[in-house]
């Protein structure tokens, strides 16, 4: 087992980032692909899941599931399957999906391919989100591509699934709604229904798309299935760190000198992805903390950057500090199990000494405000309550425990949904008031002298 | 039975099922495997407060307020959408499970106008219900609240509040599941999620009432009730639909001897939750056009002077010839008002030429309604026994003469809705007798008409289409001077010289039980006084 150093300029899925014409067929075969899929096809389907398992490859949407178990929990007599693409990427801070499908689209669709092939699919869809409208023409095209050159819509001969493996690809633009990310709310989307999540148990692999089995990855996640194809699970497993195979994309964005979409290797600290691949914090600030994985994820402040950009090491490591209700309670995720941040979807927001946190917050809670699907009350009525206090606070006109009803609310939204939505923006909003409380407490009216920042989210002015 | 309890009850359990045990704060019990957690829990009395939830519709566990802490789960459980299991160990009223169902309370109670004075479901509403019972603390929210509409008219019965709404789907779901139409949608994200009818549609299907009832908000109410009353001035007694041959269970609202609404009560034979919205307007009648006072020759007269004037003209007919007197039966009538018209007609008078009238039939379909508009087609037809001709065979007795006398007993479609009085010549009688609930064509041509109690106001059994002896109660005093069918029929017996002394309807089906087949299994029931509606009762 190496360092994190040894995967350094490994590239993966961005194999096709700045070559002309990535994203048509032919290049695309002359750089070696459409090889994994004739490989794979050789294979029994289980030995593929076998060795997607073998591969540690984790979800890469944002939860980090282990691909492999995702798949196995198909029943195996099912009769009709599904794989669903989920590339309605919207997570704020996360632009990775968006430029991997520009640049290969037919990585994805070869991924699909094997993935198809490896749970009995005969009918793949991808869901994209809708304000992705090149992206949506560019994967179209290569779909139809795909089918002239007869990847698609032709049988192959296949080791298992009875001989013949055959595949269809629909591509679905989805409306915009954030909540169509999350796997069931897209799953209703897709079937045509109100985008709103579907209560767990049953999980989509027993009762999803049309009431079949149905396996939701991200565009990432299938992107990988290729290499570990053709180069094999184990070399993946050990391209990573611990538990997570593979390599990361991230999105940076923020006060970065250099900011943008990065392949690097998993173990990889924060500190180097800030100070090293871009170029550290411009007009020579200070770092005051980070977005670890899009808006969703509690941040870490600046003590906390030298743990590795990796699944577990973000939930675990104890250089983080517990999420807390109040000072001294940690914030319970359940049956005790403490919060500390998580990889979600990659995207890292830096934000220097200069930004104003509750401005920040009070923008991450508009969002969440927004786009709260409606469906179960604590999350519809609380995230707009805590995008109202929020607003509130930030222009300085906070009221006296405005900052323990923020807790508090955050507290009672957490872990009490339907999905995950609730979550995402009970766990940013304790995170900042963890990390930061300080800056909350200024701008309570009492306090008096905080500065105000300029710019307030507009989607909640007048609201508070 | 009084009112349908807060809980409600499930469908009776598959017999046979496997049981399981459940522990709920301490006391243990058997339950039939798969019952709801939140039904088991209620019904060993832990009151988990609920919304979303309704026992004839799915759940879709949206309003998070029956979370309960079940032990070895993490996180507090939606007891709605939660299977009960063997061993299993719930808390209800752990401090986090009573912390975090306020908190859901609150969060429901953000963006509520509050508005309860002026709110139509004040009590009776599930939110001001859980607010006393569990929270009753101040507001936190110091801020605006989301304004949406007040008044939507979403339908032609039906006025939505947009603002009172706490979007927990239940009228969605009755329209989907019960109504089998998708007209209410919601629009919209977040708090500015708002109740809407789907596009090109509005609020219209046979069934749109009963989203009124299960609205557990004053989000939803009725156009017919709305600003009549309030609700704890109600008082309710149960009864039987008289809009059809279905027999929907229901109860009466009823305030100053007058019905002020009528909804439906659980049962799970024939009509589970719902009713129907044609069903719940046949109060109408019961407060309308009603014959007050007996009748003679054109005047009102006093119950002693009609009923020897009325007995007078019959025997004289039955003395001049017992074959040309016709006796017409309504299938509007209770058991007990045509068991006592039975006796009369066959056993004491000998008569031959009996007629069934009865509504004409209507719409129908395959959820409740019948098209058979009469509640009591089935016991009519089996106290009848064979012997009893349609309204046909008595237009043409009319016609030729064969029928010159007629009492006439209930005039609910003696003259059709469509048909034109002339269809029954009731001109070529010499003698017409009517005992009827309305001023109609019927009781104008009668010689001596007699006021008849409508369903609402005498105590009674409906036999239903299924053949089920359902128990009607009497909600309101009679309009005016009228009296229940069995206890006119008695007076006019004892003046045409026979014996029937019924003192009150309890004798009569007790009488008709023993003689009918198809009543020997009905049950007459305890006497029942009617029950003020308070919180106890409330419907949600």
């Amino acid at each position: 087992m190496g360092t994190w150093q040894d995967a350094m300029g490994v590239k993966i899925v961005t194999k096709g980032f700045g070559v002309p014409g990535s994203h048509k067929l032919s290049v695309y075969t002359q750089r070696g692909g459409f090889q994994a899929f004739p490989k794979a096809l050789t294979w029994q389907p289980s030995a593929l899941t076998d060795e997607v398992k073998k591969s540690n490859l984790r979800g890469r949407g944002g939860a980090g599931f282990p691909t492999g178990m995702k798949w196995s929990f198909i029943p195996k007599d099912a009769k009709l399957t599904y794989l669903v693409v989920n590339a309605d990427e919207s997570e704020p801070g996360t632009c990775k999906d968006r430029e991997l499908l520009a640049y290969d689209p037919h990585l994805l669709i070869e991924g699909m391919l094997i993935a198809s092939y490896a749970l009995g699919c005969k009918h793949a869809y991808i869901y994209i989100r809708g304000e992705m409208m090149r992206e949506a023409r560019i994967v179209q095209e290569a779909i139809d591509e795909a089918y002239a050159a007869g990847w698609l819509g032709k049988d192959h001969p296949a080791a298992g699934g009875g001989g013949t493996f055959k595949l269809d690809v629909t591509l679905h633009r989805g409306a915009g709604a954030y909540i169509c990310g999350e796997e069931t709310g897209l799953l209703n989307s897709l079937e045509g229904k109100r985008g709103w999540p579907r209560l767990k148990p049953p999980f989509p692999a027993i009762k999803g798309l049309f009431g079949a089995p149905t396996v939701v990855n991200n565009v990432e996640t299938i992107m990988n299935i290729p290499e570990i194809i053709t180069r094999g699970g184990e070399w993946f497993a050990a391209l990573g760190t611990g538990k997570s195979g593979g390599t990361r994309i991230v999105c940076v964005s923020g006060h970065v000198n250099k900011p943008g979409v990065f392949e690097l290797p998993m173990g990889i600290p924060f500190r180097d992805i800030i100070y090293d691949v871009c170029g550290g914090i411009p007009n020579g600030r200070v770092l005051k903390g980070v977005i670890p994985g899009g808006s969703s994820m509690p941040p870490l402040d600046a003590s906390e950057i030298d743990v590795p950009c990796e699944f577990d090491a973000l939930m675990n490591d104890p250089r983080i500090k517990d999420v807390e209700v109040k000072p001294g309670v940690p914030f319970d995720l359940g049956g005790g199990r403490r919060l500390k941040s998580m990889a979600g979807s990659g995207g890292i927001v830096v934000f220097d000494d200069q930004t104003d946190i509750v401005a920040l917050c009070a923008r991450i809670m508009a969002f969440y405000a927004h786009e709260s699907c409606g469906q179960c009350t604590p999350c519809r009525e609380g995230s707009g309550w805590l995008a109202r206090l929020c607003t509130r606070l930030a222009r300085g006109e906070g009221e006296a425990g405005d900052v323990e009803l923020l807790a508090n609310i955050a507290n009672g939204i957490g872990g009490n949904t339907i999905c995950a939505l609730g979550d995402a923006a009970a766990w940013p909003m304790l995170g900042f008031l963890t990390k930061f409380r300080a800056d909350f407490e200024s701008r309570v009216k009492a306090a008096g002298t905080a500065p105000l920042h300029k710019s307030l989210p507009k989607s909640v002015e007048g609201a508070a | 039975m009084t009112t349908t309890p807060i809980t409600g009850t499930p469908p009776s359990p598959a017999p046979a099922t496997e049981l399981v045990t459940v522990t709920v704060d301490g006391k243990t019990q058997q339950f039939p495997k798969g019952t709801v957690l939140l039904e088991a829990c209620n019904q060993m009395g832990a009151g988990v407060p609920f919304f979303c939830y309704h026992p004839g519709l799915t759940s879709p566990a949206v309003c998070r307020q029956c979370l309960v802490d079940v032990k070895g789960q993490p996180k507090p459980v939606p007891s709605c959408y939660t299977p009960v299991a063997d061993k299993m160990e719930v808390m209800t009223k752990s401090p986090r499970a009573l912390d975090v169902r306020r908190q859901m309370l609150e969060f429901t109670l953000v963006n509520h106008p509050i508005d309860c004075p002026i709110c139509d479901k004040a009590g009776e509403c599930l939110l001001q219900k859980h607010y006393f019972d569990w929270d009753a603390k101040l507001a936190r929210n110091d801020g605006i609240k989301v304004k949406k509409a007040k008044v939507v008219d979403i339908g032609p019965r039906i006025v939505l509040d947009q603002e009172r709404c706490i979007l927990c789907t239940r009228c969605i779901r009755v329209c989907d599941e019960v109504a089998k139409t998708h007209q209410l949608e919601m629009a919209d994200r977040g708090d500015h999620e708002v109740l809407t009818t789907a596009p090109g549609h509005q609020l219209d299907n046979p069934y749109s009432l009963n989203t009124v009832d299960v609205c557990p908000v004053g989000a939803l109410t009725s156009k017919d009730f709305r600003f009549a009353m309030r609700a704890w001035e109600l008082y309710t007694t149960p009864s039987i639909c008289p809009g059809c041959a279905t027999g929907c269970n229901i109860e009466v609202h009823h305030s100053h001897g007058k019905i002020q609404r009528l909804i439906p009560r659980q049962n799970d034979q024939v009509n589970e939750h719902w009713m129907c919205d044609e069903g719940r307007l046949t109060y109408k009648r019961v407060h309308a056009q009603r014959l007050a006072a007996p009748m003679s020759g054109g005047v009102p007269v006093d119950w002693d002077r009609a009923l020897d004037d009325a007995g007078r003209a019959l025997r004289v007919a039955l003395d001049a010839g017992p074959a040309q007197v016709g006796v017409v039966m309504n299938a509007q009538s209770t058991n007990e008002d045509l068991y006592a018209l039975a006796r009369l007609t066959f056993d004491h008078l000998g008569l031959g030429k009996v007629y069934l009238a009865g509504l004409d039939q209507g719409w129908s379909d395959d959820i409740l309604v019948s098209a058979d508009k009469n509640p009591n087609t089935a016991g009519a037809m089996a106290i009848g026994a064979g012997r009893l001709r349609t309204l046909l065979d008595l237009a043409n007795d009319l016609k030729s003469g064969a029928v010159t006398t007629l009492l006439v007993v209930g005039t609910h479609g003696v003259i059709g809705k469509d048909g034109a009085p002339g269809a029954l010549p009731l001109d070529r009688l010499t003698t017409l007798v009517v005992v009827g609930t309305h001023r109609d064509e019927v009781t104008a041509a009668a010689k001596v008409a007699l006021p008849l109690a409508e369903w609402a106001e005498s105590d009674g059994t409906f036999t239903n289409r299924l053949g089920m002896v359902q128990r009607v109660r009497a909600a309101v005093p009679p309009a005016g001077d009228s009296l229940p069918g069995w206890e006119i029929l008695s007076h006019l017996a004892r003046k045409l010289g026979a014996t029937m002394e019924f003192t009150e309807a309890k004798t009569v089906f007790a009488e008709a039980k023993q003689k009918l087949p198809f009543m020997k299994d009905a049950e007459w029931g305890r006497p029942l006084l009617p029950v003020q509606l308070r919180f106890a009762g409330s419907r949600g």
